[in-house]
């Protein structure tokens, strides 16, 4: 069946959009709508985190006290980042999965509408009640997002609020897995296996599954905080006869697959991007699936490598820094099958291919410093400085925030109906990929030299790159507002249309659909043949 | 063309239904068992 009947199958759905803006989105069980909800809060709390970060930044300019408060600082520390993890990225993600999962398997939408709707609605209140820790007298939290004891026991009765929005945001987010699973295993499309899925797709079964195994290990340790801080529990408190360092085992085998539940969506929309623009299937699919598997097992052993420093036995610290180099193996087969994807490709480098690419280079730069952290005996010298603040940024900035933008340019044409404006796309990649290094490369100095992490003044050895670090922070975070630009242009005043297919290269369920797609799609099953499987040998 | 009935669609709806109970029970038995290692491993 051609790409042209396929639209025609698909189009004659009669779209039955509700009426009026809050049956539209309050009560939307529309997987296309409740997407859009999870991006737009996404981007707003992008915003939000990303200006806590410019204080941060605007504070260690110089050295000395000159804006605010240590304690104050220390709260800015710990909500940017449980806003841009729990608030930004994640959300981000989910709304990918909303938008995308069901097209791309041929699903009329994810199997559990209602409980979709509940999954997005819980987060807006989850998040006030965080910001609103900010204007409680106890201020909000300001032990690191990592809330270790007896640090995080010391706040004041804003703790509760801190530990149960916590909690909703875990529910939100187990909900929204259990929802991607129970579509992905019995909502495809005749025809549509396991194995002929789109890389997205699999890298989010996966990440659903590593929610729903760690999710409620972070809301245990929480509880437990709670209990200890409020109800004479002695958890994680000495006197008592409980064990901080237990608290950091927990936190951390939370901690590290949530490190890969923010990469592994990532991992996907890049090997969707790849083949488009190089015009060739992507290189070892097989491979892909094992290696992000393997990932996922892998994050499960190497949690005590975030606390080498912490005192363990020889044979602990070996174990976990064996296990964690072993993880360079499965990322090295992406990182090499990305590549061999591009190899005697016919590239074009529009915004998504250049953000894609920008990924696979900086993202690898973060890989290897991570590499470097993992050698317990060179870790003790790097634990708690600049450097790991380097390394967990290049990972999470030019990896899995490049991704999302790779893949909102990538797929917004096919969301909108509408052609976003390239040249300012481009423009908005290269001033980020340039003032994310600024920002970011000279913090692998400052920790080498020793500079500690979460601290808001500093020796004045440390001014020269600090300085260079704060104005690539500035630039990178005013650069973000082209982005809007571009987004809320493509939205609501270009009049280029987007065809079906969007992009040449192009190949998938959702490419079939007509750009925007029906707000009720695939209500017919699509037929699954060598046109439609993304990575079929020889449709390139 | 492969047809899928509605009847299969509802079929579909009640085989997630009870994959994400399944998923549910396992979470809330993760979430008992750490809390359970917390009040069991202090002394």
């Amino acid at each position: 069946m051609s790409i042209e009947s396929h639209d025609a199958a698909h189009d004659d759905n009669h779209d039955h959009k509700p009426t009026g803006f809050l049956n539209r989105w309050l009560f939307t069980t529309n997987h296309k709508d409740i997407g859009t909800l999870y991006l737009v809060f996404a981007l707003l709390m992008f915003f939000i985190g990303g200006s806590m970060a410019m204080v941060i930044r605007a504070e260690l300019f110089m050295p000395g006290l000159q804006l605010v408060e240590p304690e104050f600082f220390n709260q800015m520390t710990t909500m940017h980042a449980l806003i841009m993890v729990f608030g930004a990225v994640m959300p981000a993600w989910v709304g990918f999965a909303n938008w995308n999962i069901p097209m791309m398997i041929g699903a009329p939408d994810m199997a559990l509408p209602r409980m979709n709707n509940w999954s997005f609605w819980i987060l807006p209140f989850a998040f006030t009640m965080l910001l609103s820790t900010l204007f409680m007298d106890s201020g909000g939290p300001a032990a690191g997002w990592t809330l270790y004891p007896p640090l995080s026991l010391q706040g004041g009765q804003s703790f509760a609020f801190v530990v149960f929005s916590i909690h909703m945001m875990g529910i939100s987010s187990i909900m929204g897995s259990i929802n991607v699973i129970a579509t992905i295993l019995n909502m495809r499309a005749p025809g549509m296996s396991l194995m002929k899925m789109p890389l997205f797709v699999w890298t989010w079964l996966i990440t659903a599954f590593l929610l729903i195994a760690v999710m409620p290990v972070l809301a245990g340790a929480v509880t437990m905080l709670l209990t200890d801080h409020f109800f004479g529990t002695s958890f994680f408190n000495a006197a008592g006869g409980g064990d901080p360092v237990m608290f950091q085992h927990i936190f951390w085998f939370f901690g590290h697959p949530e490190v890969y539940i923010m990469i592994l969506p990532a991992f996907g929309v890049i090997s969707e991007i790849l083949p488009t623009f190089s015009r060739k299937p992507l290189f070892g699919y097989t491979a892909m699936v094992y290696a992000t598997a393997s990932i996922a097992f892998l994050s499960f052993i190497v949690w005590a490598h975030h606390m080498f420093t912490v005192g363990m036995p020889l044979t602990g610290e070996l174990f976990f820094m064996y296990a964690t180099l072993l993880i360079a193996v499965p990322t090295g087969v992406k990182v090499f099958n990305w590549v061999s994807t591009m190899w005697k490709g016919s590239m074009t480098f529009e915004t998504p291919m250049l953000f894609a690419i920008g990924f696979v280079v900086l993202f690898t730069i973060g890989g290897l410093s991570g590499l470097m952290l993992a050698i317990a005996a060179a870790d003790l010298q790097y634990h708690d400085t600049y450097f790991v603040v380097a390394h967990f940024h290049y990972v999470l900035v030019p990896g899995s925030v490049f991704a999302l933008m790779a893949g909102v340019y990538y797929w917004l044409p096919k969301w909108t109906g509408r052609m976003y404006s390239e040249k300012w796309g481009k423009i908005h990649f290269w001033i980020s990929a340039i003032s994310v290094n600024i920002l970011f490369f000279p913090q692998h100095y400052l920790g080498l030299a020793g500079m500690p992490r979460r601290i808001p003044d500093y020796s004045t050895q440390f001014a020269d790159f600090n300085m260079i670090s704060s104005i690539g922070g500035f630039i990178f975070g005013a650069s973000q507002l082209i982005f809007v630009g571009v987004v809320a242009h493509c939205v609501f005043r270009s009049r280029q249309a987007a065809t079906g297919r969007v992009w040449e290269g192009a190949k998938g369920l959702e490419w079939t659909l007509s750009s925007p797609p029906p707000y009720h799609s695939f209500n017919t099953p699509p037929v699954i043949d060598s046109s439609t499987v993304a990575h079929a040998e020889g449709t390139h | 063309m492969d047809m899928v009935s509605h009847d299969d669609i509802k079929d579909r709806r009640k085989r997630a239904v009870k994959t994400a109970l399944a998923l549910a029970f396992v979470a809330t038995m993760i979430f008992i068992a750490f809390i359970l290692s917390g009040v069991l491993g202090t002394t």
